[in-house]
């Protein structure tokens, strides 16, 4: 089922939080929104789930129009960011919450409910804390329980809020990944909310970046990363130097701002000569890890730098603080009118 | 972009030994003492002076047809002053913790407002509303019913007392809660009446259970405010506390205290249930 | 057609303006039936106070605030509730203070009768303390050897009114107390502070704005306080009536308008009161707060 937001808006007192959103999701699609916290994303998310009302604009699931229907009636699964688990009910019953609320129609039995509960536990690897309450549940363990629930009803649409956000790093990384797993079999558009730029790189189909309750740019993750639409994207999606112009163009320096990644500096002993090069001294040096990252300061200006090189590369150069290098970027970016804020 | 760090020396940590055991049992000691001296010994004073006439003393004076009538009245009076003031409290905290709205914070000052006035006021108020001379007295005395120095009167100020006791608690304890259980429920399909049935009252039930007994344990010891609207007619608009007063006034003491020490049981009880409670909430709350 | 609709937008936006939309049922019945139980059991009763007040005229209100019985039942009640105060801040302190640091056999039950006189009817705590305090009670016949009579003195009214307010100075002090984490005092001890040091620089300090919100909601339920002190006060004339117990003695008199006069003295008196207790209360949980 897809999911299309067109001309969103939603105000909190004289708060914009949502300034004329559209989005559309194709079904099967798992869409990242992602951005820094006061960007709208919950907000966005929110009014998906029918959780949020907004001021104006249009919310189609499945091509119809559902911005009048009820949260009840939108069969949307909602993963909240502190799991709201019911604190008074069994992990089971928890997950049987959403089945047992039916009337008795369309309500299945009481062995297919079962049936189906210890199915999805089984789905989670959680079918022996069965009778345990929430709050004996470590928070990964709550978070599955969450998701468990929220696929009980079997929704059009899954909707994920920070699912990871308060999880530790480990936990983290085999959550996502199993999350996407998940995502591939179950068939349905899924939305979940991110300010972990990694995380929606790694796991999403295509990612939404939010800012001011804006959308900045919309892309898979290839996209968005390769050709930022904007400074804001390109800072949000990685580390940045940033370059005040060049040393040549010294009258172009204060309109023209260059953004590099730290990779993206190549790093030279210098020579005496100044050949175009920004010459750095180096301030620090941190050299565990898969990479050496360099503290650099500009001699010219006295801002500073980061760099990172190769192991093989720092051997090489025989680095130490305080030595005088020559700093080339090698994939300098511009953006019209850019703004990092 | 760069965050220089900042440099971090690791503090000396001489461990701080607890206060000297001389100071803390003196200090013990003295706490003890006060607390015996100023809560405790009155607890015992009433019982002992309840038996001062012996056992058969005491049984008459609890069994009399006056007493009776005043444990009557009173547990009518929570009867009613109770469920009342609880389905108010559930409103109240239900509107104010769940929803945003403008004047929220003075709405919870006015609900608190009766633990601030004086109980001989809370009766006097409704002296001026319905008494004789008061803004419905001729009207409510033209159609014969009669308010003030009567059981709808003792009802009222008992009401007006123990108003805030479950609003309070609840609020606290729903706060505290959040909104995102109701909604998670809302989004798996449940009616309101099926949210508030199967996660909001489940939730809160120690709390207002807690809210309920405080609420109880001061609609029976109310004093002031119910001697303000019951003009004392005996065997008629007698509660239990002021059928102590009576008594006592009469020279009656273990008469008196006799149904003294039937209010000082409850009061313990309550406590008991307080403290329960209170265990159980804190498990709410989290 | 279209002006209703337009109506009803604009209904709608102002009523948006008042709550913010929200998808959980019930705001409007739970708020309404609050709003008007409120009115109906609260507000309009009490306003009846002010009117009946704006009925008589300043000058009579005027020479009933300001009888000479009148004011000595203020200097009582204001003396002894000050007092008593003063009793429950130093005696609930020392309470808290071993409540919360030290462990003693018995602790839960003796935290648990802290709140006994919250719990215990305030005619049941009179009588007790009155058959506690007269010359041939429990600890009244120790004293009167001494020449101290406390029945029926205004330092029996202080005696009643440190038992009611006892309660809530602890209250205030114990969670203050026990958030005032060993950390801190290992953090002082390291920087060299002695244990006194600690206690009147650190300590202190931290639970001053408790103590003081102790003591201000003990002193406003003191000055409204009947039950437990019309028995042990004895109620002579200009010399140990409380205020509240004058109010009750005008309203027995039918004399409605003295009656209403003084309890609008009292409640202005206690609103002020609260009003100051609010602020502390804000400054307290302000220190309660993780930083």
């Amino acid at each position: 089922m897809s999911i299309e937001v067109d001309h969103i808006r939603k105000t909190y007192g004289t708060f914009e939080a949502l300034q004329d959103v559209s989005l559309r999701i194709e079904s099967g699609e798992l869409v990242a929104l992602l951005g820094p916290s006061g960007s709208g994303k919950t907000t966005l998310l929110r009014i998906i789930a029918g959780l949020d009302v907004p001021d104006s604009g249009t919310i189609r699931l499945n091509d119809e129009d559902a911005t009048n229907s009820k949260a009840r009636d939108r069969q949307v699964g909602f993963v909240f960011q502190h799991y709201a688990l019911f604190r008074h009910l069994t992990v089971f019953e928890n997950v049987a919450f959403g089945l047992r609320l039916r009337p008795k129609a369309t309500r299945p039995s009481e062995e297919d409910i079962r049936g189906r509960v210890r199915k999805l536990l089984e789905l989670i690897q959680l079918d022996w804390l069965g009778d345990r309450y929430p709050n004996q549940l470590s928070g990964g363990q709550r978070q599955r329980v969450a998701l468990a629930r929220a696929l009980a009803v079997e929704p059009r649409v899954l909707l994920l809020d920070e699912p990871f956000g308060a999880l530790d790093a480990k936990v983290r990384k085999e959550l996502r990944r199993w999350l996407r797993r998940l995502h591939d079999e179950l068939h349905v558009a899924s939305v979940f909310v991110t300010h972990d730029q990694e995380e929606a790189l790694e796991v999403a189909d295509r990612v939404a970046i939010m800012n001011h309750g804006r959308i900045e740019q919309v892309g898979t993750p290839i996209e968005v990363y390769d050709n930022p639409a904007s400074a804001f994207v390109y800072q949000f999606l990685g580390d940045v130097n940033l370059f005040h112009g060049r040393p040549e163009a010294a009258e172009a320096a204060a309109a023209t701002i260059g953004y590099v990644r730290p990779y993206e500096l190549d790093v030279a002993r210098h020579s005496g000569a100044t050949n175009g090069a920004v010459v750095a001294s180096i301030r620090h040096i941190a050299s565990a890890g898969p990479v050496v990252r360099l503290e650099l300061m500009r001699e010219d200006n006295g801002s500073s730098l980061d760099a990172e090189i190769s192991r093989d590369r720092y051997r090489e150069l025989a680095l130490s603080v305080g030595d005088k290098v020559e700093v080339t970027p090698r994939n300098l970016r511009t953006f019209p009118s850019a703004h990092i804020s | 972009m760069s965050t220089a760090a900042l440099p971090l020396s690791a503090p000396t940590v001489r461990v701080v030994k607890r206060d000297p055991l001389p100071v803390q049992l003196g200090l013990t000691a003295l706490a003890l003492l006060a607390m015996g001296l100023f809560i405790v010994l009155p607890l015992v004073a009433v019982f002992v002076q309840a038996f001062a006439k012996g056992l058969e003393g005491y049984r008459s004076a609890v069994q009399s047809p006056e007493t009776r009538s005043a444990i009557y009245l009173s547990l009518l009076t929570v009867g009613v002053a109770v469920p009342l003031n609880t389905v108010f409290g559930m409103a109240a905290a239900w509107a104010v913790t769940k929803f945003q709205f403008r004047g929220k914070n003075i709405l919870v000052t006015l609900i608190d407002i009766p633990f601030g006035v004086s109980p001989v006021i809370s009766g006097l108020i409704y002296v001026l509303v319905f008494g004789a001379q008061g803004w419905f007295g001729e009207w409510f005395s033209d159609h014969d019913i009669q308010i003030i120095f009567a059981v709808p009167g003792i009802i009222l100020a008992t009401t007006f007392v123990t108003f805030p006791f479950v609003a309070r608690e609840l609020i606290s304890l729903m706060e505290s809660q959040g909104t995102d259980e109701e909604e998670a429920a809302l989004v798996l399909g449940a009616s309101g009446w099926q949210m508030f049935w199967k996660i909001t009252l489940p939730n809160i039930k120690w709390g207002l259970l807690y809210g309920v007994v405080l609420c109880t344990a001061r609609a029976l010891g109310e004093f002031g405010a119910v001697s303000v609207v019951s003009g004392h007619i005996r065997g008629e608009t007698n509660t239990l506390p002021l059928h102590v007063e009576i008594l006592y006034n009469e020279y009656n003491y273990s008469g008196a205290f006799a149904v003294a020490s039937l209010l000082s049981v409850i009061a313990v009880i309550s406590l008991a249930l307080k403290k329960f409670l209170e265990h159980k909430t804190g498990l709410e709350s989290q | 057609m279209g002006a209703c609709s337009t109506r009803s937008t604009r209904l709608g936006n102002r009523l948006h303006t008042f709550k913010r939309p929200s998808i959980l049922p019930g705001f409007w019945p739970a708020f309404g039936y609050t709003a008007i139980y409120l009115s109906l059991i609260v507000l309009v009763p009490l306003s009846a106070i002010f009117f009946k007040t704006a009925t008589s005229s300043w000058e009579h209100i005027w020479t009933v605030v300001t009888s000479p019985q009148v004011v000595a039942s203020y200097r009582l009640s204001f003396g002894a509730s000050l007092a008593a105060g003063g009793v429950s801040v130093a005696v609930g302190f020392l309470v808290a203070w071993v409540l919360v640091r030290y462990e003693f056999p018995g602790k839960a039950l003796v935290d648990a009768l802290v709140d006994l006189p919250f719990a215990l009817p305030t005619a049941v705590a009179g009588i007790a303390l009155t058959s506690l305090y007269t010359e041939n009670g429990w600890i009244g016949q120790y004293l009167a050897p001494l020449g101290i009579k406390v029945a029926f003195t205004p330092l029996g009214v202080i005696v009643a009114l440190t038992f009611i307010g006892l309660p809530f100075v602890i209250r205030s002090v114990q969670p203050v107390l026990a958030d005032a984490d060993q950390e801190l005092e290992e953090a002082a001890s390291s920087l060299g502070a002695t244990r006194w040091q600690i206690f009147t620089l650190v300590i202190f300090p931290l639970i001053r704005p408790a103590l003081l919100t102790g003591f201000a909601l003990a002193f406003a339920r003191a000055l409204g306080e009947y039950g437990s002190v019309i028995f042990i006060a004895g109620n002579l004339p200009m010399k140990t009536e409380i205020t509240p117990l004058l109010i009750v003695t005008k309203l027995e008199q039918y004399d409605y308008a003295g009656a209403t006069a003084i309890a609008a003295a009292l409640l202005i008196t206690s609103f002020i009161l609260l009003l100051g207790i609010n602020v502390l209360q804000r400054r307290t949980r302000k220190f309660l707060e993780p930083a």
